[in-house]
């Protein structure tokens, strides 16, 4: 009787127990597979991430191709042809390495491909007629075209 | 102690069943992101390759300005011929009027395609130009090469029509203007030549090749002895800039 009752509880103890290291080797492997999947993840969106930015600046062609002055009002116009494959943005103009903050239109606008665009400020650098001006645009993606450009 | 052994190989099984699963899972997972990664990278390369291929074919451009010439109508005729090794598309025509205080700029949509050694002619044929005022003519391509062409119109002043040549008082005389920036200095030699089928210049031949005085004028007498009346054009020619006037003779009376 008594031994019955004893191999009884062994039995019990031993699925308990089977149970118990099958919960255990179940909870330590959603843990180590959540946190692998959280690595590969981060790891995964960033590198998608980085390489998105990088390809977009890739597809990304402008260049300037008309610049005017007016003597009058001091005003530049700068014009601006997307030739690449993505839409962009002109996000800074730069004259002799000097940025513009006075822009009348053109800046934060969208250009679509194969589109012009104009740039209208004021020259934050003393404009002389004859001399030879160094014009940065740069887009908001980071992309840069130098134009020079005689007064 | 059989059982036991036996409950014990049970669980030593099914723990590293559960294991394996997840290590399987982890490389799976794993592999998939590789995946995911590689073919960023590839898509990455493609368009890489597809950036350098434009950059490689705008480099192959050339384009050239052939002749601006301005109609009587003060239209633009812009003849362009593509000398490069690959097709062209011509996407815009800029006109700076650089004459104009402000300077004005101004572009029209194109859409012309040029194939190796073709030439185009006719291009800006709706576009209006003021007579005496200094122009850069601006060619656009889709792949962003641009060429300018300063143009300095030609004028021609005379009357549209011309009597049917009776007597002397029957020449019309024209006045033809070649700025002095067109490219050679004054006195400046041009072609002078009128199509029409009985046209004459007074003290010149038809076509002639004659210069202005130093301040870049010529006056030219016509006469036309056409019975039925005719319409001819008169053209000057100064390198590659050409300046043209529609006349008309009318008929005998």
């Amino acid at each position: 009787m008594f031994g019955s009752f004893l191999r009884g509880r062994r039995g019990v103890s031993e699925i308990v127990g089977s149970l118990t290291m099958i919960l255990i080797a179940v909870t330590l492997g959603v843990a180590l597979y959540s946190y692998s999947l959280g690595i590969f993840s981060t790891s995964g969106s960033s590198f998608q991430s980085s390489m998105s930015i990088r390809s977009e600046q890739a597809q990304e062609k402008f260049t300037v191709t008309a610049v005017w002055w007016a003597v009058t009002s001091s005003q530049m116009n700068v014009t601006v042809l997307n030739y690449g494959e993505i839409d962009l943005v002109i996000d800074a103009v730069y004259i002799e390495g000097t940025a513009v903050s006075a822009y009348q239109e053109g800046q934060g606008e969208t250009v679509r491909t194969g589109e012009l665009n104009s740039l209208e400020f004021a020259s934050p650098v003393s404009i002389q007629s004859g001399q030879v001006y160094e014009i940065t645009v740069a887009s908001e993606r980071g992309n840069t075209d130098v134009a020079s450009w005689k007064a | 102690m059989w059982p036991v052994g036996r409950l014990s190989r049970d669980k030593r099984g099914a723990g590293s069943i559960v294991g394996g699963v997840f290590i399987v899972l982890i490389f799976l997972s794993g592999f998939t992101f590789y995946l995911l990664n590689a073919n960023t990278t590839d898509a990455y390369n493609r368009t890489l390759e597809a950036m350098n291929q434009l950059d490689w074919e705008r480099s192959q451009e050339e384009i050239m300005i052939k002749e601006i010439a301005i109609t009587g109508a003060d239209k633009l005729n812009v003849t362009v011929k593509n000398e490069g090794s690959i097709q062209i598309h011509l996407i815009y025509l800029g006109v700076f009027n650089e004459t104009s205080t402000p300077v004005t700029q101004l572009y029209y949509s194109l859409d012309e395609y040029l194939d190796p050694d073709e030439t185009a002619t006719n291009i800006g044929s709706s576009v209006t130009v003021t007579s005496g005022s200094h122009y850069i003519i601006q060619l656009v391509t889709e792949r962003g090469n641009t060429i300018d062409y300063d143009l300095y119109p030609l004028t021609i002043t005379g009357p549209d029509t011309i009597p049917y040549y009776k007597t002397s008082a029957d020449w019309r005389s024209y006045t033809i203007k070649i700025p002095s920036a067109a490219g050679a200095s004054v006195p400046t030699y041009f072609t002078i030549y009128a199509n029409g089928s009985s046209v004459a210049f007074n003290g010149i031949t038809n076509p002639d090749w004659v210069p202005t005085n130093t301040n870049g004028e010529y006056t030219v007498q016509i006469k036309s002895t056409k019975v039925s009346g005719e319409t001819f054009i008169l053209y000057v020619e100064v390198e590659n800039l050409v300046g043209q006037k529609t006349i008309t003779q009318e008929p005998k009376r």
